[in-house]
């Protein structure tokens, strides 16, 4: 009867090889320290109604620019609005536009890069392209394509997002042009393989740790950009919780209530830090030439 | 050299072309009509029509690109939209205003990375070297806008040592020098980190070399192997980063400006951007990439000056 039910083996401990990857990653200081301040912040995005009992813009004129007490842990804005729930509010403002931001960076610069660095007829004018827009530095690029499109977070997110995209093309060219030197590449060029197919199949997957690598420094710069142009007036527009937005708003109260701009900060701080602690660790583990 | 600096100068010409149509287009691209947000609201149809013609928007665009950059070389970047002035000579004050600022900001970052640099590198692995590089880390996550605010609340309100923001009556008074303080100290902070790290690893890669060991095998003094010996070769890459940081400078200097009121060109930009002041706009950005330009420019000539070795 019960014939079919095997014994289960006593389970084998999972033991990892010191020189592999997971294993490196698992014992990498800054991996770690990075993974747990960006856990942390995405729990803390996720719980943010549940962790607040007040909204992101509930305000209260009997309790305008309050210190930090017991009942608002941050203290309060000028409209008497909770800043610890604005700035947990925040999370799902800056957390996501970053992403899309180096989404957009991610899908038009690395298939720019690609095309450049296999194609030797495309190389010179789309690089041109790219130098054209490397003439401004990163976030002037940005500004210059807010000024095209007006103010606004989803404009902002647009520009940062173009701003970064010549980085990208850049890297991934100068990756491709090496790879296409390696044997394994001459090897499908000379079974006869499509060029698409050796660009898909052969040369982006050799790319993606330094593309993993690059991204997570990018990210820190991207939140940092979003966070800077909307600091300045030209991002997120109120009453949306983006951090540098926040910063922003206790910018007039900065000699009597420098709380409403401490505050965000932090949270600013803490994520571009973790992405800067990831990507180093990432680096070191998985690209040490980068 | 001679080859490689006209190869330059005739790219130079192709690059500002391409930023020109990059920056006449800012206007044909922008989403909504420039002669309508410039008559007003309540402006009906014909007074908008007027408007048009009168900036040149009804013209084909092919035209207003050539007249466009005829005005531009003849230093005639339009009226501006919001304060009805002559935009060249406002932001010819702006431009001046900023390149002052960086000034300063160049030199005390200079003045004070490359001999950090040196001394974490004499000192490699100790408690200091360990704190200087430690504190780069620190110094790319703190938002640059925030630690611009509390040093202003610092200096200026709770110590009162410094005045508060703008700018002094003039350039080289007290009053101008101590106006500049904060701003060039806040603009050069970034620079500082990057500069020391470089000069820190390029002395150890160059202190390890024979040439060093032959010095002091000499008996040459500690002084002179670090300062004649060592940092001349490790003078190279120093001026490639200390260039292209200073083109990164001009983007710091838009966020410092603003904090400051320091009436620059990054001030003068975003209030541009924030008015929808469309000539403004075109005319910051031009000179923001004629800047950047420049400064390439240059630390490339600089660096086959200072490299005999190199031949372009």
């Amino acid at each position: 009867m019960n014939e079919n039910t095997a014994i289960p083996a006593e389970p084998q401990k999972a033991r990892l090889r010191e020189d592999s990857i997971p294993y490196k990653i698992l014992h990498n200081k800054s991996i770690i320290a990075g993974a747990i301040i960006l856990l942390i912040m995405l729990v803390l995005g996720i719980l943010a109604p549940v962790l607040t009992p007040y909204g992101p813009a509930e305000t209260s004129t009997a309790s305008k620019l309050m210190g930090p007490s017991g009942e608002h842990l941050f203290g309060t804005d000028e409209f008497g609005r909770d800043i610890l729930s604005r700035m947990l509010y925040g999370i799902r403002i800056t957390i996501p536009y970053s992403i899309y931001s180096l989404i957009l960076a991610i899908v038009t610069g690395v298939p720019i890069g690609l095309l450049a660095g296999y194609f030797k007829g495309l190389d010179n004018p789309l690089m041109r392209l790219m130098d054209i827009l490397m003439a401004f530095p990163g976030m002037l690029l940005a500004i210059v394509i807010v000024a095209t499109l007006g103010p606004g977070l989803g404009n902002v997110t647009i520009a940062v997002g173009l701003g970064t995209m010549p980085a990208y093309a850049r890297l991934v060219r100068g990756s491709v042009l090496s790879l296409k030197e390696q044997p394994f590449v001459e090897a499908s060029i000379s079974a006869g393989a499509k060029s698409g197919r050796i660009i898909l199949s052969h040369i982006l997957p050799n790319l993606i740790s330094t593309l993993v690598v690059y991204s997570m420094l990018e990210m820190a710069w991207v939140i940092m950009s979003i966070s800077t142009l909307s600091f300045l007036g030209i991002g997120a527009q109120a009453p949306i919780p983006e951090w540098g937005a926040l910063v922003s708003s206790g910018k007039n109260y900065i000699l009597s209530a420098p709380h409403i701009s401490t505050f965000p900060m932090i949270f600013i701080f803490a994520t571009v830090m973790a992405f800067n602690l990831l990507g180093d660790g990432l680096r070191d583990v998985l690209d040490p030439r980068l | 050299m001679k080859r490689y600096l006209v190869k330059r100068l005739i790219q130079l010409p192709i690059i500002l072309a391409g930023v020109l149509i990059c920056v006449f287009l800012i206007i044909q691209l922008t989403p909504g009509d420039p002669a309508a947000t410039l008559a007003g609201p309540k402006a009906g149809p014909e007074e908008v029509e007027a408007v048009r013609q009168q900036l040149g928007l009804d013209r084909p665009v092919l035209e207003q690109f050539f007249s466009y950059v005829g005005n531009v070389f003849r230093g005639n970047f339009g009226r501006s939209y919001t304060h009805k002035t002559d935009i060249g000579s406002s932001i010819g004050t702006a431009l001046v205003n900023t390149v002052y600022l960086m000034l300063f900001a160049r030199i005390w970052s200079i003045l004070a990375a490359i001999p950090l640099g040196i001394y974490a590198a004499l000192h490699h692995n100790t408690w200091v070297d360990k704190l200087c590089m430690g504190t780069s880390l620190l110094g790319i996550s703190i938002p640059q806008f925030w630690l611009g605010l509390i040093l202003m609340k610092l200096f200026c309100f709770d110590l009162g040592w410094l005045p508060f923001s703008g700018m002094g009556s003039s350039f080289w008074s007290a009053d101008g020098l101590l106006h500049v303080i904060l701003p060039a100290f806040m603009l050069g902070l970034p620079q500082l980190a990057s500069i020391a790290r470089l000069t820190r690893s390029e002395m150890l890669e160059v202190m390890r070399q024979d040439y060093i060991k032959t010095a002091r095998a000499k008996g040459v003094k500690q002084r002179m192997v670090v300062y004649k010996h060592a940092l001349k070769n490790a003078a190279l890459p120093l001026i490639t980063v200390i260039g292209t940081q200073t083109g990164y400078m001009l983007s710091g200097s838009v966020v410092i400006e603003n904090i400051f009121a320091w009436p620059g060109l990054g001030r003068y930009s975003i209030q541009a951007i924030i008015g929808s002041d469309y000539p403004a706009i075109q005319a910051s950005v031009l000179l923001f990439a004629v800047m950047f330009l420049v400064v390439n420019l240059i630390v490339d000539l600089t660096y086959s000056l200072v490299d005999p070795r190199i031949n372009y």
